[in-house]
């Protein structure tokens, strides 16, 4: 009896290491994507709480100071330390990309999911919704929206969650129709399970990996959509340090102190950056079939 | 009708687990925009008038070229589809499309596809695609036939319990069809409808699959519908046959009867179509033509336009069913259109040695 | 006797994988003449479609490790891209197992059997512009000539009106009608060898002695050599002349069809042949071979098929085996030949083995 339990054992975990090597993908720019993020994370997470100073209090005589030993990036045009005020708008900016993809992924996916599923006179209308979403470009609309409602980072968190969700719901329900139509859907409903059941069990887990790709590719578009739409004033409100907002204020002493603009501008790339890096290479571990459908969005 | 075995584990009792009463299915071929605007609407009649019944621990097998609608039968069976015409029976009660038939009632059918490995959730170890299907099934009846867990499933279709932790992909196409039969049984059926089963794989595997579905219906008393274009697998285990052409069952009996002597020309046809592995055989005659177009069916009989023995009346009238030596037959000329294949009483099955199979 | 069509000698073709080296096909030799099939007979992973992919030099991502190919002369294994490209263009065509796959969706039948023409002509000097269409550059006079020629052939293969037919698309075709169109396709080259991979298991028994027969004929009519793989005894008993046996990228045993089907000389050879349905009467249970065929990572020290032979000594495990003459022609790589005829004789019943349930 021995013979098999080991022989399962040392299956489990090289299972096991099988999945961890699919969760870290192998090639370097991944990595490269991976250690951005994370490198991110850990000062949005840490370093507003080791800065000493704080971001919105004004030092009027400290004014547009030069990077120095005491203010590693400067000051701005009321003397607050551009340093701090980036580490918080890490803060924010990964907080509102995160919150905004995440409905996006929720209600595009339960979208995708109805329209695949309950196929019909359903899915014709929920898709020219679709449709009509995606024919107008993203930004105006979200400024359209976001100038309707005021400004206010709130609503600039409707607007992008709004019109972003239309690619998902697509994606989803021609992944639900090409899974549904696999035999072993067709296997579990023949055994009796109730269409809840299918849709928990095995629809939706097959269709999560495409979706994954795209909201991690997402991201980095929601983090420029944000900033984009405070930089134009409709977005975060001057003392609150969004990148975005710094930019803008940044803007009219662009001769006199480069860095007020540099800094949040390398900070936005940078992070849109790893986001890509890190989708791109998820999507390549993906099969091919499932690549090309993403090509096609 | 072969007597099923008497040492088998369920009683054969007379009610039928699969009936079908004359159904047909159709569907409608729409091919173009301006087709739909004019409304001429073709149907392809996929199954035409068809009735047939699986008794317990009974091995049904259906044949046919692909395209006569043995898998739209099949699915009928099921529930994927649901007939136009006719019904469907499950042990006498009348049954619709899957989705109105209760939990209890698709249990009662198991299906095991040809390629078994697209059968399985991809994402799942097989351990746990097979306890789902075990899941819902009556806690009171689990262990009536020893198959309490998965170990004892899969001991139940000789493989080691390991494999209950791989993916499908990592299984050899011997053992993917075989984890396929597992879940058919995990929920206890009354009857599995295997579709071309053993097609897809090499003869050596299919030899090894052939025997355990032989002993697995020894063993349990299951009903088996047996889909196969292959006339010599479903030989091996079939006790009926019946003969699929263009959406009818053309003839239908004992397989040893239909076997030794066919009198339908189209199973004479396909008979002959069988290789011999024996190089001193004369090579197979093929059958010339197609099978007929669903949505242009000819009149008449449907396979008078290749039928060597076709006379005006098979142009002009729709044979019925008459009995024949045994077998039920739709053919104006049976017996006499059929007969030259004498080569092929060489394939004649000894049937008597079937019940004494020995089970080890 | 001049020198043979292709002769394929100890061909060595090996993948490089994550677990090692694969050794598909292990130090092949046989040779295929004008106007004889020769039969490629084994299971799955036994090297079969490598070696035909091999020999059109279509190995990759694998890679010929050792051995010559011979065609007509040529040497295939160090032949220059161009020389090969017009090999495959007019001397040697292949035949794959799904003829859906084959074809391209988009064209219709008779304009990509017209493309196998105009390749055969224009032979080096393809011109991209021409195949493409483009107006001044193609040679339309040539292009009507191939379209005729394609509707030809069409005829040929008995593909009834052929002139209509030709203009279709391969979804309109059925499976025998498409596998026929692709045999037009190979044949557009006027090709000396075909090498058909399963041409016929993706189809019906009535449609396969169709295309046997065709297969046959262009043997008997054009002289072509045909190299047919196979898994199915009955198709090589009925085609070939000659047969190769292959187990783990070996030749187990080669030589004329009669004496090898009818007495076979290799326990491998003789385990394949128990197992094949058609030569067991269907009360009896099928002699299915033990155990599953030889993982072909890193090669072979002995024979491979010496962990499920019964007649395997110490002797079969260690040293290279050599290849005897039986009698001319009939060649055999074992070590125990020859061996007691048991074929008949063996009345144990093995219980069907787990075909790797409880190894890997």
């Amino acid at each position: 009896m021995s013979g098999p339990a080991a022989d399962t054992g040392v299956r489990q975990e090289s299972d096991q290491r099988d999945e961890w090597t699919e969760v870290i993908p192998a090639d370097r720019l991944a990595q490269v994507g991976l250690g951005i993020i994370l490198i991110l994370l850990v000062l949005a997470v840490f370093g507003p709480i080791v800065s000493p100073y704080d971001p919105a209090t004004q030092d009027l005589s400290s004014r547009l100071e030069a990077p120095s030993l005491t203010h590693p990036l400067g000051t701005d045009q009321l003397g607050r330390d551009v340093l701090t005020r980036l580490l918080h708008g890490a803060r924010l900016s990964l907080g509102i990309a995160l919150a905004v993809t995440s409905v996006r992924l929720v209600v595009g996916t339960a979208v995708g999911l109805v329209a695949g599923y309950a196929g019909g006179w359903i899915d014709e209308a929920l898709m020219r919704l679709v449709d009509t979403l995606l024919a107008f470009p993203g930004i105006v609309l979200a400024l359209v929206i976001a100038g309707i409602l005021g400004p206010s980072l709130v609503n600039v968190m409707l607007a992008l969650s709004v019109v972003g969700w239309a690619s998902y719901a697509r994606l989803v329900r021609s992944s639900v129709l090409s899974v549904r139509e696999r035999e072993f859907v067709t296997v579990a409903r023949l055994l009796g399970h109730t269409r809840t059941h299918v849709t928990a069990r095995h629809l939706i887990p097959n269709v999560v990996a495409p979706v994954v790709v795209l909201a991690t590719l997402d991201i980095g578009g929601v983090i420029l959509g944000t900033a984009g739409l405070s930089f134009l004033g409709l977005g975060a409100q001057p003392p609150t340090p969004e990148w975005g907002t710094m930019l803008a204020s940044g803007r009219t002493y662009l001769r006199q102190a480069w860095w007020l603009v540099n800094a949040p501008g390398v900070c936005i790339m940078f992070t849109v950056f790893g986001f890509n890096l890190l989708g791109d290479s998820l999507r390549d571990t993906l099969s091919p079939t499932q690549s090309a459908q993403m090509e096609q969005l | 009708m072969i007597e099923p075995d008497r040492d088998a584990f369920e009683p054969p009792s007379d009610t039928p687990v699969v009936e079908l009463r004359g159904v047909s299915k159709s569907f409608s071929v729409r091919n173009s925009v301006l087709e739909r605007l004019s409304g001429s609407d073709s149907s392809a009649k996929a199954v035409c008038d068809v009735s047939l019944v699986v008794h317990p621990c009974e091995t049904v097998g259906l044949v046919g070229e692909s395209g006569c609608g043995k898998s739209t039968l099949a699915k009928l069976v099921t529930g994927q589809l649901t007939p136009d015409r006719g019904q469907v029976r499950l042990d006498g009660t009348r049954v619709g499309g899957v989705s109105d038939r209760s939990a209890g009632q698709c249990r009662r059918i198991g299906v095991v596809f040809q390629h078994a490995g697209e059968s399985f959730d991809p994402r799942w170890p097989v351990g746990r695609s097979l306890s789902e299907a075990r899941h819902d099934a009556d806690m009171g009846s689990e262990n009536e036939r020893g198959l309490g867990d998965i170990e004892q499933l899969l001991c139940s279709v000789d493989l080691g319990p390991e494999i209950a932790d791989r993916y499908p992909r990592e299984l050899s196409g011997g053992q993917i069809q075989r984890v396929a039969l597992a879940r058919a049984l995990a929920h206890n059926p009354d009857v599995i409808v295997l579709d071309e089963p053993v097609s897809g794989l090499d003869v050596a595997t299919q030899a090894t699959i052939l025997d355990l579905l032989a002993d697995l219906q020894q063993r349990f008393g299951i009903g088996y519908l047996f889909i196969s274009h292959d006339l010599a697998v479903v030989q091996y285990l079939a006790d009926r046959i019946a003969v699929m052409y263009a959406g009818e069952v053309v003839e239908v009996g004992p397989a040893d009867g239909l076997f030794g002597d066919p009198n339908h020309p189209y199973t004479e046809a396909l008979l002959q179509a069988i290789p011999s592995p024996d190089p001193g055989v004369a090579p197979p005659t093929p059958l010339d033509g197609d099978p007929p177009d669903p949505t242009d069916r000819p009149t008449g009989c449907p396979f008078h336009p290749r039928c060597p023995a076709a006379t005006t009346e098979c142009a002009e009238r729709h044979p019925e069913f008459e009995t024949v030596e045994g077998t039920r037959v739709r053919c104006f000329h049976a017996p006499e259109a059929t007969g030259e294949c004498e080569e092929d009483r060489s394939y004649q099955p000894n049937r008597s040695t079937r019940s004494s199979r020995i089970h080890d | 006797m001049s020198k043979p069509l292709l002769r394929v000698e100890d061909l060595h073709t090996r993948f490089d994988t994550d677990r090692g080296t694969v050794h598909a096909v292990d130090g092949t030799s046989f040779t295929v003449d004008r106007g004889e099939i020769v039969g490629v007979l084994g299971e799955s992973g036994s090297g079969k479609s490598v070696t035909a992919r091999s020999i059109c030099r279509l190995e990759d991502p694998g890679r010929i490790a050792g051995g010559t190919i011979e065609f007509e002369g040529i040497e295939l294994t160090t032949a220059e891209e161009s020389t090969l490209r017009r090999l495959r263009g007019n001397e040697i065509s292949m035949v794959f197992q799904d003829p859906t796959e084959t074809l391209n969706p988009v064209f219709p039948v008779g304009e990509q059997i017209a493309e196998a023409v105009r390749i055969h002509e224009t032979n080096d000097r393809q011109r991209l512009l021409d195949f493409l269409g483009v107006p001044p550059f193609r040679d339309r006079s040539a292009w009507a000539d191939a379209r005729e020629r394609a509707v030809e052939l069409l005829g040929q293969m008995d593909i009834p009106s052929p002139k209509s037919r030709s203009t279709a698309f391969p979804h309109e075709f059925s499976g025998g009608l498409r596998q026929r169109a692709v045999l037009a396709v190979a044949l557009a080259s006027e090709p000396s060898l075909l090498i058909a991979d399963e041409p016929t298991t993706a189809l019906d028994t009535t449609t396969q002695a169709d295309i046997l027969r065709r297969l046959r004929s262009l043997r008997d009519e054009r002289d072509v050599g045909i190299l047919l793989i196979t898994h199915d005894i009955g198709v090589i008993a009925q085609t070939c002349d000659r047969v190769i046996v292959l187990y783990g990228g070996q030749v187990m045993e080669a030589g004329p069809v009669e004496r090898v089907l009818t007495d076979p000389a290799h326990p491998y050879t003789r385990s394949l042949l128990a197992c094949s349905v058609r030569n067991t009467d269907s009360g009896e249970r099928i002699h299915s071979a033990q155990g599953r065929p030889a993982d072909p990572v890193d090669g072979h020290e002995g024979c491979p098929f010496a962990d499920r032979c019964r007649h395997a000594t110490a002797a079969c495990r260690e040293g290279p085996i050599p290849t005897t003459e039986r009698s001319s022609e009939h060649r055999l790589s074992c070590l125990e030949a020859p061996l007691p005829a048991t074929r008949e004789s063996s009345p144990q019943r093995v219980s069907p083995t787990p075909d790797g349930g409880t190894t890997e």
